[in-house]
């Protein structure tokens, strides 16, 4: 990919997405981590039993393998043990984040297995909020519908589903089965039924098609089926050593060290595109202009860096590999798009300008999505399709450098 | 008046049972879709014959900006009004990396440690200070709870919160429990000190009513009513603000008319008769004719949250005077 011209980007042809859909989205669900879970000691009544290994689904929550782990450690586990949690270098783990999404957010660099210690006992009530009955489900419910208002200004759709459904989806979304998931899912999306580009239809459509949608005082979307805003929550984490190197980095002792919030990216005005637009949106005071730069070598190391995913990564599964190929596919079309004459050359190069703007800006952090450093040219809308968890959330993990105090100019506000 | 005064009683029952709707259809959740669908089309046919006074197809949520502006008209409302109540206070948030950008809110409100009285033994918070293990504390143990069953009432200190939620758009209620030395009140105790109408429902809706989630500012567990419902709410009661306007000093309006078909139906319900205590909402018989639907809307948005209050704050035991609204007119 070529890196400082001003390149003109256009979408990708819907036909590609159809391919590049079904492929990543599978990698997606199957997508998992290996966990090596220890006993914690004081929960050990006789002698010490083995850790136990797993493969945990990315897009699953820890609490759903108590199962199994009550399972391995049946001999050793105190007979008033209590609600399950887990902890990483000390760090009570929030049940509700997704179990990849953890992963990536607190484990800096490379290590598998994914070194976890279970508790029976002593919860932490003041971090962690209670996770009995069937918590997990109802967190994953009602994501699902914030995901949903997010998305079309209401919840009808979730809330008329059926009770056959019900079961149904919340069996997929454990069991991991995409198609089973699929064929509910699309009951779930008002006028949705071709499966069509919704970002593309909402962008090209004139104001005139819905009057109603246009309205000034209709913020939350509409019932017409085209997606106004994207349904995003992003992880921000802060290191004291160079990116470059994150082994060096500090464990995260405490959530206060993190922020993580949900932020909806809104699509009306078409001026977010790409991964690199709703980053801009998101933490506009990780990115700087080239020209400050001063070191050659840096700007030339950062390039370098999100051209090429790290080579730890790649052998977390065929995730990375799948999805990096949909990555370069999607960026070779874009540029062989430059130079074909399609209908919506026009439409695309009037959206280009305002977007133009930020290719000046250089990305001074790490974005991770679903384990992999997605480029940052890659359509927002396809992450949207395909990169994001059951619940229609896209993660965003960004793990940022610690300004130095010895540069106060580049202080954050 | 009384009819009106039974209507607006309804009127608050039916947002709680709105606010409760559980991901479970039912049957009387069906025939409330059914009549609120009714509402909505009536309404659009009286809207469709006045002309230049529509006021658009506003959808019942609030931008950052405009949260912030009706949380500090709440703010300066309430102590004008209520010097001798606690206070409801604006927090500014402590600036971090994702709340730099200027479309997003900057704070929330905060009502702090109010007292509530509660009938309730506190078992189960004494019981955790002890080791289930420890077999040396079990006639202290036992002491405790003698002297717990002697009745006393105990006093808890509640916080109450009010976040903008990003994703609907909407103001939303957290709220926490302590014991007076500090330690934080549990689900059951929380529970246990709704009002008895409240209890019922979040019986039925758990999951859909009042959970506990993840304070979307300090990133600890907070009990929280749950938002989905509350932008049709306030859509609603828009309307039929709206349609005051229309009437010159016609106090009750079609659209309360048409709640009062449905409190026909909703008197089966049992929780009915705990709402019937509760303080009226007393509301003004002036009407302000306006000029244009610009004008009322910003006029609306800035009592947002002081209307939003009067059904979400009940909800939770939180007791909203009716001076506030007489006044605020």
């Amino acid at each position: 990919m070529v890196r400082g011209g001003k390149e003109r980007r256009k979408k990708v042809e819907e036909v590609d997405f159809g391919v590049i859909t079904g492929e990543a989205r599978k990698q997606v669900w199957s997508g998992a981590v290996p966990l090596q879970l220890h006993l914690h000691p004081s929960e050990i009544t006789a002698s010490p039993a083995p850790p136990f290994l797993i493969l945990a689904p990315r897009n699953g929550y820890l609490p759903l393998l108590e199962t199994d782990i009550r399972h391995h450690f049946a001999r050793v586990i105190p007979s008033n043990s209590d609600s399950i949690w887990f902890d990483y270098q000390g760090l009570p783990l929030k049940w509700h984040i997704p179990t990849g999404v953890l992963y990536d957010l607190l484990v800096a660099e490379f290590e598998r297995p994914w070194n976890l210690t279970v508790h029976f006992r002593a919860y932490p009530t003041e971090v962690l909020t209670l996770c009995e009955d069937e918590a997990v489900k109802w967190n994953f419910v009602n994501a699902l519908k914030e995901a949903s208002y997010v998305m079309y200004g209401n919840t009808k759709s979730i809330m008329n589903m059926s009770q056959l459904d019900q079961v149904e989806l919340w069996r997929c979304v454990i069991k991991g089965e995409l198609e089973g998931y699929d064929r509910i899912a699309a009951r779930l999306r008002p006028g949705f039924g071709g499966g069509g580009n919704w970002v593309r239809d909402f962008l090209l459509s004139s104001p005139s098609d819905d009057g109603v949608s246009s309205g000034p005082l209709l913020r939350a979307g509409s019932d017409s089926g085209r997606p106004s805003r994207v349904p995003v929550r992003v992880y921000v984490r802060t290191v004291d050593c160079d990116l470059d190197d994150l082994l060096d980095a500090a464990p995260v002792l405490s959530w206060d060290e993190v922020v993580y919030t949900t932020r909806p990216i809104d699509l009306r005005g078409g001026n977010i595109l790409t991964v690199r637009d709703a980053l801009l949106k998101m933490v506009p005071h990780l990115f700087s202009p080239t020209e400050a730069m001063e070191k050659p070598s840096t700007v030339s190391k950062e390039s370098s860096q999100f051209e090429r995913p790290k080579p730890e990564l790649e052998t977390e599964g065929t995730i990375d590999e799948g999805v990096v190929q949909a990555s370069t596919d999607a960026s070779t079309k874009a540029v062989e798009d430059v130079t074909s004459s399609s209908p919506t050359e026009t439409v695309g190069a009037g959206r280009v300008s305002p977007v133009a703007e930020s290719d000046e800006l250089e990305f001074e952090g790490i974005i991770r999505i679903q384990g992999i450093e997605p480029s940052l040219d890659l359509p927002l809308e396809w992450v949207a399709r395909n990169l994001c968890g059951p619940e229609n959330f896209i993660h965003f993990i960004v793990i940022s450098r610690r300004l130095a105090p010895q540069l106060p100019s580049r202080a954050i506000d | 008046m009384d009819k009106l005064i039974a209507a607006v009683d309804h009127l608050v029952f039916l947002i709680s049972v709105c606010f409760a709707r559980s991901w479970d259809f039912t049957s009387w959740a069906d025939e409330l879709s059914n009549l609120l669908g009714n509402i909505s089309i009536r309404f659009w046919e009286n809207c469709s014959s006045i002309r230049c006074m529509a006021p658009g197809t506003w959808d019942g949520t609030l931008t950052a900006e405009e949260f912030e502006r009706a949380a500090l008209h709440l703010v300066s409302t309430w102590e004008r009004c209520c010097p001798d109540l606690p206070q409801w206070t604006w927090q500014t948030s402590t600036k971090t990396v994702l709340s730099s950008t200027s479309d997003h809110a900057c704070g929330y409100l905060v009502l702090q440690d109010v007292r509530v009285s509660s009938d309730q033994k506190d078992d189960m918070e004494k019981l955790d200070a002890y080791d289930d293990d420890d077999d040396g504390d079990d006639v202290e143990d036992h002491a405790t709870m003698y002297v717990g069953s002697l009745g006393v009432n105990e006093q808890h200190l509640y916080t109450y919160h009010v976040v903008y939620n990003e994703s609907y758009r909407v103001p939303m209620l957290f709220l926490q429990g302590r014991l007076q030395d500090g330690r934080p009140l549990q689900w059951d105790s929380v529970l246990r000190d709704l009002p008895v109408g409240s209890q019922h429902v979040s019986d039925q809706s758990r999951w859909t009513f009042l959970t506990q989630e993840d304070h979307p500012l300090l990133h600890r567990p907070w009990f929280a009513l749950h938002p989905c419902g509350t932008s049709e709410i306030m859509r609603l009661v828009f309307s039929d603000f709206f349609l005051q306007g229309k009437k010159d000093n016609v106090f009750v309006s079609e659209q309360l008319e048409e709640l009062s078909d449905i409190s026909a139906v909703l008197e089966k319900q049992d929780t009915c008769e705990s709402l019937s205590g509760r303080e009226k909402i007393t509301i003004s018989d002036r009407s302000v004719k306006w000029d244009n639907s610009e004008e009322r809307l910003a006029s609306w948005i800035e009592k947002y949250i002081l209307t939003w209050m009067s059904f979400a704050c009940p909800a939770v035991g939180v007791a909203i005077p009716s001076r506030l609204y007489i006044e605020s007119k």
